[in-house]
């Protein structure tokens, strides 16, 4: 039994600080795959409390042969997809991207953090969570499929076209 | 001239193609520039995306989360304002007045060929009289006399 089952067991017997031991541990995870997926801190933060939330009204009726962490990925990717809904915040079209990102006098300076994640705002939403979920939490294609409840093929094709997005943009910039 | 292996290498940095594949593909772009190219700059891309990371603050986080469970949970004991309830049980019954609407519609949409049965019903309990009229239905002030 791995130590997020330890707390689950214990919160379900009444525990409630099993609980905030769980948020604590798993708050930057959930804050970064946020802030990955919607490039603002406060939404982030909003997007991170509404999922913990949720998991809160639901722990009790956890599984315990599931992965927390999969159950984790998947109620903040969708709490950040209602937000963005929410909030109407929509992808930024590429033209305007092209715009938003600042002239470098080094091209390799386009790949610095800040740029690609503004290059990440021009993806759909679809593209950026499976590359997001891939780059930034190093996770399979095989747990992707599972906390996006989609195929490996999927999985596969939209993280190559999140890719092939992304160097468009670099390319457009001069990057080679 | 793009390389027949250039989309493989997205699956070999992300170590999803079979082992024998693997191995064949870093061999390959050892010796091929466009693919030696394409794997610098996914990686990084990807070196980039993981540098961006917020650390924010999970003990005030935390404190926010614990009141709004402790207000979800003083609402549920409560049981919800009336208003509330309105406005959730509200939300369901949309579609009614939707569905009736569209009853109505779909009603007065049909053909009204028995709108005369009014006239029919009302003369045929009537006399000789009213057997006359259906016959001349379409003509108003006759019609419009006998029913007033």
């Amino acid at each position: 039994m791995d130590h997020d089952q330890e707390l689950i067991i214990s919160f379900k017997q009444g525990n409630q600080e099993a609980f905030d031991m769980l948020v604590k541990k798993h708050y930057s995870r959930a804050i970064n795959i946020a802030y990955s997926l919607l490039s603002n801190l406060a939404d982030a933060q909003d997007a991170a409390q509404e999922a913990f939330l949720n998991i809160y009204r639901k722990l009790k009726d956890f599984r315990m042969d599931a992965s927390f962490s999969t159950w984790l990925y998947r109620v903040v990717v969708n709490s950040c997809y209602d937000l963005m809904r929410k909030r109407k915040i929509k992808q930024v079209p590429l033209d305007d991207l092209l715009e938003l990102i600042p002239a470098a006098e080094d091209k390799s300076d386009y790949l610095k953090k800040e740029t690609v994640q503004l290059a990440l705002e021009g993806l759909p939403f679809e593209y950026r969570s499976a590359i997001v979920l891939r780059e930034m939490q190093g996770l399979s294609y095989v747990e992707i499929a599972k906390i996006l409840n989609i195929s490996m093929g999927t999985v596969e094709s939209r993280i190559f076209r999140a890719r092939q997005m992304l160097k468009t943009i670099f390319l457009k910039k001069g990057v080679s | 001239m793009a390389c027949v292996y250039l989309n493989s290498v997205g699956l070999y940095l992300d170590n999803e193609l079979a082992p024998d594949e693997q191995d064949n593909l870093k061999a390959h772009i050892k010796d091929c520039l466009v693919c030696s190219a394409e794997l610098s700059l996914l990686k990084r891309a990807g070196e980039s995306m993981r540098s961006n990371r917020v650390e924010g603050d999970p003990d005030a986080f935390l404190v926010n989360l614990r009141k709004k469970i402790t207000e979800e949970q003083s609402n549920d004991f409560e049981g919800g304002s009336l208003a509330e309830d309105f406005g959730k049980w509200s939300k369901r019954l949309v579609p009614v007045p939707a569905v009736i609407a569209l009853v109505a519609a779909l009603w007065l949409s049909q053909p009204q060929a028995n709108n005369n049965l009014v006239d029919a019903y009302i003369f045929n309990a009537d006399n000789n009289t009213a057997y006359s009229l259906v016959e001349t239905k379409t003509n108003l002030p006759i019609v419009d006399a006998l029913i007033y």
